[in-house]
């Protein structure tokens, strides 16, 4: 029989956890409340136990730590052989994954490997009695699935990023870590990493971007508070038809709907009105700002913060203030 | 260069509100069946391999109902070779991938080619499913790969988040599943339409088969649909309570009293403090 | 008369330049031979009868771009002069083999006025050309190129002249008597000669003017054949093999099958009349003047394109005609798609088919089924096309419509008025064909369908809708060159019509007005459809619509281009204007069949890129200057394109675009 944990595999990238870690364990520990279970984190890699600290601030009471220099890079084949084992030898409730680039093929590996249910991109997920009730959206968020049945062995989960809050849960008394040394037989790696590319915000597609900065008419002739703005975040530049038109941004950074559709975690508009043609490109962002001097402007319908001024005025303070925050938490830091 | 590209025909929901209230499925007016638009980024990238190593040769097979011959065909227009169907109704990602996998089997691969996900019911598992069942090297997501035949490797590259990716060298034969934003498919060219109208599809019968139906990874059979649910999603001002899918999803419909997002007002120094003070919040800086 | 060895002489070079004429034009005619057949020989009696009137009346050449633009009156001079002095070159040929013309011929009034005529003529002649030389070098209109062709045309004509007076100067001091009475020039020419001391040996000189003058016509006569002048004998030609159908219509494809079906990619894929067309372009530049894309800075220059057709068929035409004869495939340039070395994608796309050119082309060159056979080759053979496109295409064949709304979306629009569904109660006397911009594109659109509805209603008129039924009509698909797509919607929309046992239908937009009045009949079809302003004018006539208050907001209407120029509907929405609008409805510098495009068609409004400035922007410029403040047209398209443009110059305020249903609804 299944026990009452509740594990999370961890993911991480230069000292920082990621955040759909984080948020799937506000969900989890709301969970384990729930049916008094155990929220529990899986940890693999060489030298990770910076992460504790935090993950116990988010709730986290058990720690399945599995430290070894072959886990240092990531590897499918090594991966799923290792949390196969584990798995298998301590029969969680549910295993779930962030439905990342590593997520979403450790999961349903895991799952084919085991034969155990597997529920990818799910939303929510609570109990109700004995049953675990689960509801994942498809058809492009128009319709949701929802599972209600009794788990009779792990059930394995995905959660897409950005679909879930990451509330803080409570922090646990006593963070029990528990050290697993697997054994791995046979080096079954077909896949070697080669290498990470450092994605240039100023070069980068678009889609991939996590932050952008739009510009419109708005801006008038200056593309550069966009560039100040863009660069001082780290954002990539994109914009409306007016300025592929005028050659202030290049074609590929276009967003509309003859141009990109972008899903990027933040957008920040500056002097876009949100005609239906540049709208229907932002659907999928997660948060969007917009600076316009018009207060009937159709875009402050869709933005969820809408700033009304000029953004001639507004911008160049912005900027001021993050570069004096960055300073602040940098001699901060170094205190 | 042998490619296999796994193709799904989805139903596609235009309209916001898709559940018959008689009787809990989708209504049939609402959806158009169309080639998974992953799929066809697959079947693009599948040519262009096509294009680089002369002699290649693609297949493209699926599973499904004989409707799902159009995106069949649609998917050969691009300039495939061969068309498989396997004959079955519409199953859930495992015993979808239990047929495709047992076909496979007989075939001779160096690549096989997936979407990522299916928009339809957004799974992302088959293509997994049918790597392990295959018993081969895989990388999901790619949004680039470059094969080196001589010596049987391909090198792909992933996204990573924050626009940084992952270059990973892998052994061939592997299946690889694609993002959307990996290329931009083609549009078939007319006399290659009209002959894939013409092509004969070779049809697979599943009785034959020792397929995995008995178990059950998904419960997609037994799961209700609802409409979404609108979620308590954390703001960072007190009233707006919906999600940008929310309210464009209410802006389509129309009709409804207009929601608007939060606006801020006032003098510039202030605006840009609580701007700031939000991206400091959401750790954006 | 000449003496004996003249006659010989004057014969064989009549020979020989007879000879190298029909050379000449035997290889011009077996070009064209190497285009597509075509049938053009239907209604003999009717195509005679417009190609004479074009021609005597002058019609063709009187076809100006603006209103001040008054070359044609000048050329319809010099063709008519240039005719009298055709016949006069018979009398010339033949006083070398007999007698000049004398009173002893015809008679001596029939002799007095003829040469009275030509002396006259002559003179008009010589002003007329040398406004043309000041028009072409030193005006310069920018619609004339000064090439070195049309500077010889004009040199030649002027010293035919020159030399014609000569003539008739030199002959009067030979002979004793004067040939004919009002020879008012030649006298001048006659005096002015004796007075320069040539009287003795007049009759010397005469002779030398008289060959030269025989040289030059000949020359002339064979020049012709190679220059841009070959207009005078293939423009007949070309007007009475003219498309007789409706203005609209764009050629179907009968059998996809045959790969050089698929549009046109080499020369030899157009038909015969399009080559010929490429021989009766006199290079006025009119097509260019008038098009909305030069105009706007973009590559299209419509001449252009004709001129670098022409050019390529004749260069290559021997090779073709070579490699015909030996029953060899061809290589070299005819092998070539002519797109990318004759014709530019870019000039391609940039046109709206609007129409302009060939309206305003005094030879009624087809530029526009050019430029989308190009297209079909484009997208059919090649798939490529402007990115934006694909999508389009494909939201038409798995939507229906163009934006990929879906079909049931097509019932939103009328949500709030009670309007029959055509498929649930066929007690309807004519169906109401919303169009996919109505429905789908966005409010604004939507308001303008949902006024059309309540005007019907409120002129009790009985009508449908199609909702989900209804499919787009395919014009997008088959002017961006989709024809494939397009046949497979028309038949379909057909067919479901035909089910549904529909015979009326009146749309507001032009396009699908088009697409069912001009072009559904290729397939058979067989319905009534109007124009709501056709329809609409008649009942605001009948008093069946009764006018409530005036509006008196200062009107400027725009034709569109698919209303006006295509379907000939100018004066129904002017008419109704009048009814409704207490003002005068101003017109714009470039109206009715001059009217300039919105930019929208052609595929213009679904590409969205823009090189140079914005058509509806030049549109609004003139608006504008008509000092009004509001725009009405009848096409959902232009009303989009003049928002975008009022929007983009910040003028919302001041400019407002409404559609003539919708002050219909206000004032009724």
């Amino acid at each position: 029989m299944t026990s009452k944990e509740i594990w999370i595999f961890a993911e991480y990238r230069d000292h920082e956890v990621a955040s759909v870690t984080l948020a799937m364990l506000s969900e989890a520990c709301k969970l384990a409340k729930q049916i008094n279970g155990k929220t529990c984190v899986c940890l693999m890699g060489d030298k990770v136990r910076e992460y504790l600290p935090l993950l116990q601030e988010h709730g986290v009471e058990k720690v399945y730590l599995l430290e070894r220099d072959i886990f240092e890079r990531y590897s499918l084949s090594v991966y799923v052989i290792a949390l196969q084992k584990l798995i298998v030898k301590y029969d969680p409730l549910i295993m779930m994954f962030g439905a990342t680039s590593y997520g979403s093929e450790l999961a349903p590996r895991i799952a084919a490997r085991l034969k155990l249910l597997c529920i990818t991109e799910m939303k929510r997920i609570w109990a109700s009695g004995e049953n675990l009730v689960i509801a994942k959206s498809c058809y492009d968020d128009k319709i949701y699935q929802n599972f209600d049945f009794r788990p009779e062995r792990t059930v394995v989960v995905t959660v897409s990023p950005g679909d879930m809050d990451g509330e803080k849960g409570d922090r646990a008394g006593e963070l029990e870590i528990v050290n697993e040394t697997i054994h791995m037989e046979i080096d079954r790696t077909r896949t070697r990493t080669l290498k990470s590319i450092r994605g240039d915000p100023k070069r980068i597609n678009l889609e991939e971007a996590d932050l952008i900065v739009a510009g419109g008419k708005g801006i008038g002739k200056e593309r550069t508070i966009i560039e100040d703005l863009a660069n001082i975040l780290g954002a990539s530049i994109g914009g409306t038809r007016p300025l592929v038109d005028d050659g202030t941004i290049q074609f590929e950074r276009q967003i509309g709907i003859t141009g990109r559709s972008v899903s990027p975690k933040l957008l920040i508009t500056c002097g876009i009105s949100g005609a239906r043609e540049f709208t229907a490109g932002i659907e999928k962002a997660r948060l969007i700002i917009a600076i316009n001097t018009d207060a009937k402007a159709p875009i402050l319908k869709f933005a969820h913060l809408g700033a009304i001024g000029d953004l001639h005025k507004i911008i160049p303070l912005i900027i001021a203030r993050v570069r004096n925050h960055k300073e602040n938490t940098k001699r901060g830091q170094h205190q | 260069m042998r490619v296999i590209v796994c193709i799904k025909q989805i139903g596609f929901i235009y309209h916001p509100i898709a559940i018959d209230s008689t009787n809990g499925n989708v209504d049939p007016e609402k959806m158009v069946y169309i080639l998974n638009p992953y799929d066809e980024v697959a079947m693009e990238e599948a040519m262009r391999i096509k294009e680089r190593f002369v002699g290649s040769e693609i297949i493209v097979i699926t599973a499904g109902l004989p409707r799902t011959e159009e995106a069949l065909r649609y998917a050969f227009a691009f300039g495939a070779d061969k068309m498989i169907r396997i004959d079955c109704q519409n199953l859930d990602p495992w015993a979808t991938s239990s047929v495709l996998a047992e076909t496979i089997k007989g075939l001779n691969y160096d690549i096989i080619l997936c979407g990522k996900r299916a928009i339809d019911t957004n799974d992302n598992q088959v293509g997994t499913f049918v790597a392990e069942l295959l018993d081969i090297t895989q990388v999901s997501g790619i949004v680039r790969l470059d094969v080196v035949p001589e010596s049987k490797k391909a090198i792909v590259e992933r996204y990573l988040g924050k626009g940084d990716r992952e270059a990973i060298e892998c052994d061939l034969p592997a299946l690889f599943t694609v993002e959307k934003s990996m290329n931009d498919p083609r549009y078939p060219k007319l006399p290659d339409r009209l002959r894939a109208e013409k092509q004969e599809i070779e049809i697979v019968e599943t009785t034959s088969f020792s397929t995995h139906f008995d178990v059950k990874l998904n419960l997609s059979e037994s799961a209700s649909l609802t409409p979404p649910r609108p979620r308590p999603k954390k703001v960072f001002t007190p009233d707006s309570h919906l999600s940008a899918n929310e309210r464009r999803r209410l802006i389509m419909l129309g009709g409804i009293a207009d929601k608007k997002g939060d606006v801020l007002q006032g003098a510039p120094e202030d605006i840009a403090k609580k701007i700031v003070s939000i991206l400091i919040e959401e750790k954006f800086i | 008369m000449l003496p004996i060895s003249g006659k010989i002489f004057l014969l064989l070079l009549i020979g020989f330049i007879l000879y190298l004429f029909s050379l000449r034009t035997r290889f011009l005619i077996r070009l064209l031979s190497l285009g597509k057949a075509e049938d053009r020989f239907d209604h003999w009696g009717e195509r005679l009868r417009y190609t004479l009137g074009q021609i005597l009346a002058g019609r063709c050449t009187l076809r100006n771009v603006c209103k001040w633009d008054y070359a044609g009156i000048g050329h319809l001079i010099l063709f008519y002069g240039f005719s009298l002095f055709l016949i006069s070159y018979v009398f010339h040929i033949a006083e070398g083999f007999y007698k000049k013309l004398s009173p002893a011929i015809f008679g001596t009034l029939f002799n007095n006025f003829f040469y009275l005529a030509l002396d006259m003529a002559g003179l008009v002649i010589i002003i007329v050309i040398i406004w043309a030389a000041i028009r072409r070098y030193i005006i310069k209109p920018e619609r004339l190129e000064s090439t070195l062709d049309a500077g010889i045309i004009l040199m030649v004509i002027f010293s035919l002249m020159l030399l014609n007076y000569g003539i008739e100067g030199f002959r009067l001091l030979t002979e004793t008597k004067p040939f004919a009475e009002w020879l008012f020039v030649g006298i001048v020419f006659s005096r002015f000669f004796a007075r320069l001391g040539a009287g003795e040996n007049s009759s010397i000189y005469f002779w030398i003017f008289w060959w030269l003058h025989i040289a030059v016509v000949f020359g002339f006569s064979i020049y012709v054949l190679y220059s841009k002048h070959l207009h005078i004998f293939a423009s007949p030609f070309n007007l009475f093999f003219r498309p007789m159908g409706s203005k609209g219509s764009l050629q179907p494809i009968e059998d996809f099958e045959k790969g050089d079906n698929l549009g046109v990619s080499r020369i030899v894929e157009l038909s015969w009349k399009s080559l010929l067309d490429l021989y009766a372009c006199t290079e006025c530049g009119r097509c260019t003047a008038s098009c909305p894309a030069s105009m706007s800075g973009k590559p299209l220059k419509p001449k252009e394109i004709i001129h670098n057709l022409k050019t390529h068929l004749l260069c290559s035409g021997k090779d073709m005609l070579f490699s015909k004869d030996q029953g060899v495939k061809e290589k070299g340039w005819g092998q070539q798609s002519m797109v990318g070395q004759i014709v530019t994608e870019g000039e391609l796309w940039a046109c709206t088919t609007c129409r302009a050119c060939i309206d305003v082309c005094p030879v009624e060159i087809e530029h526009v089924e050019r430029i989308v056979g190009l297209r079909r080759y484009l997208v059919m053979r090649e798939a490529r096309f402007p990115s934006e496109y694909k999508k389009i295409f494909k939201n038409l064949e798995i939507f229906g419509d163009p934006f990929g709304a879906g079909s049931l979306m097509r019932e939103e629009w009328p949500s709030g008025l009670e309007t029959k569904k055509a498929y649930q109660d066929n007690h309807i006397d004519v169906l109401l064909w919303v169009g996919c911009t109505g429905a789908l594109y966005d409010e604004k659109t939507k308001s303008v369908a949902v006024a059309t509805a309540k005007v019907l209603n409120k002129a009790g008129v009985r009508f449908g809708i199609l909702g989900k039924k209804e499919l787009c009509c395919g014009d997008p698909a088959r002017r961006m060159g989709n024809e494939y797509l397009f046949q497979k919607l028309a038949t379909r929309n057909i067919e479901m019509m035909r089910k549904l046992g529909i015979k009326k239908l009146v749309t507001f937009c032009p396009h699908c007005l088009n697409v069912f009045r001009n072009e559904y009949p290729q397939f058979g079809a067989d319905f009534e459809i109007v124009h709501i302003t056709e329809m609409m004018r008649t009942l605001l006539e009948n008093g069946k619509l009764q006018i409530k208050a005036k509006t008196a907001s200062l009107f400027t209407y725009h034709d569109p281009c698919y209303l006006g120029r295509y379907n000939q509907i100018h004066q129904q929405p002017r008419d109704i204007l009048e009814f409704v609008v207490s003002s005068t409805v101003r017109e714009m510098a470039l109206s009715r069949d001059r009217a300039l495009c919105c930019g929208a068609g052609g595929g213009n409004f679904w590409s969205g890129r823009t090189i140079g400035r914005r058509i509806e922007g030049l549109r609004i410029d003139q608006a504008i200057e008509t000092g009004s403040e509001v725009v009405v047209t009848a096409c959902p398209f232009c009303e989009i394109m003049f928002e975008s443009a009022v929007r983009e110059k910040g003028l919302e305020h001041s400019l407002k675009i409404t559609d003539v249903v919708q002050i219909i609804d206000q004032t009724t």
